[in-house]
């Protein structure tokens, strides 16, 4: 017993399990949200239940099981989509006209109608219902518009007009094969659609496009500034206190919160600056502010001050790692340090640039507090770059994913909607971040083996 | 110091009283030499002598380390390298150096030897083409790479790497050429090339070369200076120095009792 | 002409411009922030002005009043909306409020002192404040059908003239010869003007309040310039308790909308900044040891290969956005919390048992085989595995046995109020974000530890851990403690985790059940609708700036014991 706790036995163990929940958590949290997200899109099968016991059966989508450990039993009950189709009068009562509804085992009908028909039309309602034979229901109504007839939980068959349609399937009698089609429209309409019905459907296109097109205006503020104070700080600063104090503002500017950098923003680039611009350039349309208010501008321009010390670090790293060799080399050859560093560094050290904005951006992407503050809004009317002269509009407000997460998350009416959506759109920033990391990764791998070559 | 040399003699570079501090540290103390033209002088001495420092003050890339600082006057044909209106990369194209590990770019080897051309605005691809051939030619390499001027030169081995450095460096057709211990990295039978290599080039060249290599000071230099601790010992004709040397620490180095 | 010499110099001269002006970039937000918020510390004070034609809208005389409420005994006050008080000169008051339009009697009582000086109701508010004959102010609110007592505002002077309304929660006193300015909220004394001894006839105060007139009568009259920007912060509320009208005690209140009875937005940091302190103290908690406790094993135990694995997971783990973790925080994390609070228990106090255990039993059974006793492997996996899923088992059975079925009840029945939101959650979602910060450079700085060091106590016959413990722990001791304090400058700043899984509301204390809510909360979720130049907006900067100084000294902090611990591993 001594001896096991003075030779250590007990803290080995306790770090190395450490290290295998730190890393456990990680991989549960990142399947996690890759399992919920596509569970989005796939088109699970339909169910039958009843309210009632004479009640009729109406169809559904199982969300999840829920335990209710509210009295002393554990009580397991269903959460049940019923989907958009409801309206008022064909509710069975007011407490039951959500779109959710929580069931008992035994409401659940064990049969899956074949004819089960999932309808999403393009204001972003999402529909089930029973699919009739049009010929039988023209019979009785005699007139042939084209669409699709369809009962709902009500008792008469509804036209849907064709054009209010966006894709309808049946899920119940899809193969596996279908199924894996339905899933990929399904994604690529996510991505490439805009939000609609207060952000709780359709796609997510305004984000990830306000996303990108922040993130290169970012990168293209950033990158010259950062690579040529990096240039400075490794190839032309003196050894002296000054440089010592560029070197630490730049180690606290990397450690400034960023939400304290979205106010400084607000309050100097967007109330400061932008109002001053307003003033000179735009005072006929003064008091309504162009520059004066947040927007994609000054988004870019806050991002870039936030990332600035990742990408000197980057660069820094890299011209530090370049053989001195390299440098004497190019001045023994009678070149200029101007020449030395543009002719020689500089290519060399490109990749370690690159990588340096490839973290920058994968920063950017994934910040969202400085964000709400500077530009980012729920649901922006015009993408930021548009046909229209000039083009890109600067000044406009865009959509981010980050924030689009946060807000569908949290502000939107229907929580359980929002929740399968936001794990889609949690894993498409998540995918765009960690591919963009694992880039800059093999990237910095790369150029380590090839400067040990050169060396 | 104790030199015995013909007072007649010409000179290229000549060191006069030259002292250099890095940080508070001297690292050449006094030094007095004369190189002289279209000959090969070789600097010896043991480890931490002083002598790479001496051979990189003739070109001044000494002032690309930090705080380092000098007294004393180098004159480069009769003219003081270290006033302020130097063109200091001028002076580089004219004073060449080579250094101890070949330092190749990673371009092609064409991009290598004209590296230094292009930076003195040398356009015109067929005069490029020309002095390239004519300084691969000149280090024996021509044959060797004149199938793959385009390939990275850090596909070469390290023997051609180095010959293609000197080429880099005898492409801008220098007065005199530094060469920092340029076979010390080589397997013998790229050191006997080089070697070879440095004999031809005294006839177009004033070669000065940092060796810690005995044998191969008496086998190429005409003069060797010996340093030691900063201070230059002796300097002579390298016939003279091996065979009767006027210093007792000449002796004892070269005989190998110390260093 | 550009020649190579003057391409040479633009370049230097380029290069060395961006690389100042990284220093100036951080210098103008230290600056900035600093200058806006300089404002708020500006003392009220009260400057002459030349005389202005236009009248005064409100005017008080002074003489009149003392001769009314001298005369008959009994004095009228008005808030100038809907509250009145009829005061007598014994202390009993008839206090009556208008509803739909009538005056209705609210409250009627006697007042604590027995004769008072000058009386006056403040204009918007349901504060009375009464000056006795002892140069104390009494106050007093109306709080439904109650008064309730305020701390006195001590005077400086024991005779009062009068006393003349300013706002909601300043007024002035004048006393023979000089006038006071109060802050009536805080007790403070804002500033004072000193007048001639001439008796005043009358105080009259423009619209906006920002100047007034003194007259004394036979034409002879003088402007004056009231300088008072923020009011709401000059008391001091800043970081002192207050009681506020329509409270009961005094209290640290962050409240920034306005309340319909409310002047003045309330804005005590003291909440925020314990909140805080608070959400990184739960994370620290959570996250120093395992991230400790990982990076050492990574550093000393695992083989370069599964070293570089870890490392590179941990720098993925790092750059994970915060928002996804704030929303997995509050929508699976708290839930579940709330479903599974004694699961959660359990599980913290029996996987290291559990662990423990095992590593007694591997170690005796490896010693009866004369075998090595390190690097355990696949029945480290096992035992924490079977460690997580005896806590599943068995929390149920406790949670019976202990709690009669639920520990929330049981916790609510002790009085412990549960919030879903609380400080655990924050504790292992923000932990789970700090994590890999601390990792990364505690593993840099153990792993970078000497070979020289660690052979030497290792040949001397230790354990590895012996060597751990003796020899390169505290010699890594100072990168240790600059990874923990880099995690808590990034707990500190974190924000979306905060926003989403705290609930947001202002608390006091470290109670582990309840939320709260944080500096970077505030800063995000305020600042849009906070007006420009408003004493809430330039608090809202002052929070930036306090947090912009704290994470400041943390990473100076830091790189400095970095900058001692390359040092001192350069030497070794």
């Amino acid at each position: 017993m001594r001896q096991w706790w003075q030779q250590g036995s007990p803290w080995v163990w306790l770090s190395a399990s450490a290290l295998l929940l730190c890393l456990g958590l990680f991989m549960a949290l990142l399947g996690l949200i890759a399992v919920k997200g596509m569970q989005h899109f796939w088109p699970a099968p339909l169910v039958q239940f009843q309210l009632s016991e004479q009640g009729k059966p109406q169809l559904g989508r199982l969300v999840r099981q829920i335990s209710d450990r509210s009295e002393a039993a554990t009580n397991r009950l269903w959460l049940l989509d019923r989907g958009d189709g409801l309206s008022k009068e064909n509710a069975e009562s007011p407490a039951s006209s959500g779109r959710y509804l929580l069931l008992e085992a035994q409401q659940l009908l064990p049969e899956r109608p074949s004819n089960a028909v999932l309808v999403q039309l393009h204001d972003g309602r999402t529909l089930y219902g029973t699919m009739l034979d049009a010929a039988e229901v023209w019979q009785s109504q005699e007139q042939a518009e084209t669409g699709l007839w369809l009962e709902l939980a009500s008792q008469r068959p509804v036209l849907l007009p064709a054009e209010d349609i966006r894709a309808y399937w049946l899920p119940n009698q899809l193969s596996l094969w279908q199924r894996g089609v339905v899933f990929c429209q399904e994604w690529r309409h996510f991505l490439t659609a805009a939000p609609s019905q207060n952000q709780s459907a359709g796609g997510i296109f305004p984000a990830i496009f306000g996303t990108l097109v922040m993130v290169l205006l970012m990168a293209v503020l950033v990158t010259p500034f950062g690579i040529l104070a990096a240039i400075y700080l490794h190839e032309y600063a003196p050894k002296n206190w000054l440089t010592q104090l560029i070197r630490t503002s730049v180690y606290n500017l990397a450690g400034i919160p960023s939400v304290v950098m979205g106010i400084f923003g607000l309050a100097f680039f967007v109330y400061v600056l932008g109002g001053s611009l307003d003033r000179l350039f735009y005072a006929d349309q003064l008091p309504a502010p162009t520059f004066g208010t947040p927007g994609l501008f000054w988004a870019a321009l806050t991002l870039a001050l936030l990332t600035l010390p990742v990408v000197i670090v980057a660069t820094e790293e890299g011209l530090s790692r370049l053989p001195q060799a390299q440098r004497l080399g190019s001045f023994a050859l009678g070149a200029t340090q101007a020449e030395t560093i543009w002719k020689v560094v500089v290519p060399q050290a490109a990749p370690a640039m690159l990588t340096g904005l490839i973290l920058a951006i994968a920063r950017a992407a994934g910040e969202v507090a400085p964000l709400m503050l500077v530009g980012v809004v729920k649901s922006a009317p015009q993408l930021p770059v548009d046909m229209q002269f000039p083009f890109i509009h600067l000044e406009r407000k865009f959509m981010h994913l980050g924030y689009h997460l946060y807000d569908v998350g949290f502000q939107s009416p229907d929580a359980e909607v929002a929740m399968s959506l936001v794990y889609a759109i949690g894993l498409v920033l998540l995918t765009l971040i960690l591919l963009l990391n694992l880039s800059a990764f093999l990237l910095r791998q790369r150029l380590r083996r090839k400067y040990r070559l050169i060396d | 110091m104790q030199t015995a040399m013909p007072t007649t003699m010409q000179t290229k570079v000549a060191i006069r009283d030259f002292s250099l501090w890095f940080q508070h540290q001297q690292v050449l103390d006094s030094i007095e030499l004369t190189i002289p033209p279209n000959q090969v002088t070789a600097l010896i001495g043991p480890s931490g002598c002083g002598k790479s420092s001496l051979l990189r003050a003739m070109n001044r890339m000494n002032e690309l380390m930090i705080d380092c600082r000098n007294q004393g006057q180098v004159l480069l044909d009769g003219q003081n390298i270290y006033q302020p209106e130097t063109d200091v990369a001028r002076l580089r194209c004219r004073v060449g150096m080579v250094f101890q590990k070949p330092n190749p770019f990673p371009k092609s080897v064409y991009d290598n030897v004209a590296f230094g051309l292009r930076l003195q605005g040398e356009r015109s691809r067929r005069r490029l083409d020309e002095q390239v051939e004519s300084a691969l030619k000149q280090v024996g390499l021509w044959s060797e790479v004149k199938s793959r001027l385009h390939q990275n030169a850090l596909t070469l081995s390290t023997g051609q790497q180095q010959r293609l450095v000197i080429a880099r460096a005898i492409a801008l057709q220098p007065e005199v050429l530094l060469l920092d211990e340029p076979a010390s990295a080589l397997d013998p039978i790229s050191t006997l090339k080089v070697e070879e290599l440095i004999y031809e080039l005294k006839a177009t060249y004033t070669v000065v070369i940092v060796t810690h290599n005995m044998q191969q000071a008496a086998r190429v230099s005409d003069y060797t200076a010996f340093l030691n601790q900063g201070r230059l010992v002796e300097w002579a004709a390298t016939h003279t120095i091996f065979t009767q040397p006027a210093s007792q620490q000449t002796e004892d180095y070269i005989t190998g009792r110390f260093g | 002409m550009w020649t190579r010499q003057s391409r040479d110099c633009f370049s230097r001269w380029l290069v060395t411009l961006v690389g100042y002006s990284v220093l100036l970039a951080f210098a103008i937000i230290f600056v900035f922030l600093v200058w806006q918020v300089w404002p708020l510390f500006q003392p009220a004070s009260i400057s002459a002005q030349s005389a202005a034609e236009s009248s005064m809208p409100y005017s008080y005389q002074v003489e009149a009043q003392r001769r009314q409420s001298g005369s008959s005994g009994l004095l009228w006050l008005d808030n100038g909306l809907d509250e009145r008080v009829q005061l007598h000169a014994d202390g009993r008051f008839r206090w009556y409020q208008r509803l739909d339009g009538d005056w209705q009697l609210s409250l009627q009582g006697q007042l604590a002192l027995s004769s008072w000086q000058a009386a006056v109701l403040l204009p918007g508010s349901r504060t009375l404040l009464v000056a006795d004959q002892e140069a104390l102010v009494h106050s007093w609110f109306r709080l439904h059908q109650q008064l309730i007592d305020r701390p006195g505002i001590p005077l400086h002077q024991s005779e009062v003239l009068a006393l003349i309304p300013l706002s909601a929660d300043t007024f002035f006193s004048l006393h023979p010869e000089v006038l006071h300015w109060h802050h009536a909220t805080t007790g403070k004394r804002l500033t004072e003007l000193r007048l001639s001894d001439q008796p005043l006839q009358q105080l009259q105060l423009s619209a906006d309040r920002q100047r007034m007139r003194l007259d004394w009568g036979a034409g002879q009259s003088k402007d004056y310039q009231l300088h008072w920007q923020h009011p709401a912060v000059a008391g001091g509320q800043l970081w002192s308790k207050v009681h506020y009208e329509g409270r009961r005690e005094a209290a640290y209140v962050w409240q920034t909308a306005a309340a319909a009875d409310d002047s003045s937005p309330r804005l005590s940091l003291v909440p925020l900044t314990s909140g805080t302190l608070k959400a990184a103290a739960y994370a620290m908690l959570f996250a120093t040891p395992l991230a400790i406790l990982a990076a050492v094993f990574t550093a000393f135990y695992l083989p370069e290969r599964w070293r570089h694995r870890a490392r590179a997971t941990m720098e993925m783990l790092e750059s994970m956005p915060t928002v996804i973790l704030g929303f997995i925080a509050a929508f699976l994390l708290a839930p579940w919390l709330e479903q599974q609070l004694m699961l959660f228990f359990v599980l913290l106090v029996l996987v290291p048992a559990v662990l423990l255990v095992c590593s007694g039993l591997w170690f005796h059974w490896r010693q009866r085989q004369q075998k090595q006793a390190e690097q355990p492997g696949a029945v480290l996996v096992l035992s924490l595995v079977a460690g997580i899923l005896t806590a599943f088992m068995l929390a149920p059975v406790l949670e019976h046995a202990w709690f009669d079925g639920s520990l929330l009840l049981w916790l609510a029945g002790q009085g412990i109020d549960y919030q879903q939101r609380n400080a655990l959650i924050i504790g292992m979602a923000m932990g789970l974000a700090v994590i890999p910060s601390i990792f990364s450079l505690t593993e840099e700085v153990v792993f970078q530890v000497p070979a020289s060091l660690t052979q030497g106590v290792l040949a001397l016959g230790a354990s590895r851990w012996q060597t751990l413990s003796s020899m390169v722990l505290p010699v890594a001791a100072p990168g240790i403690l600059a990874a923990i304090l880099l995690g808590l400058g990034r707990a500190l700043g974190e924000t979306m985790i905060l926003i989403m899984a705290t609930g947001n509301t202002p608390l006091l204390g470290f109670d582990p059940f309840e939320g709260m809510r944080t500096l970077t909360a505030s800063l995000a979720l305020e600042m849009p609708e906070a007006a420009v130049g408003s004493s809430h907006f330039k608090v809202l900067l002052l929070a930036a700036l306090l947090l912009l100084v704290l994470t400041f000294l943390i990473n100076t902090l830091v790189s400095l014991l970095r900058l001692r611990i390359r040092q001192r591993y350069q030497q070794l």
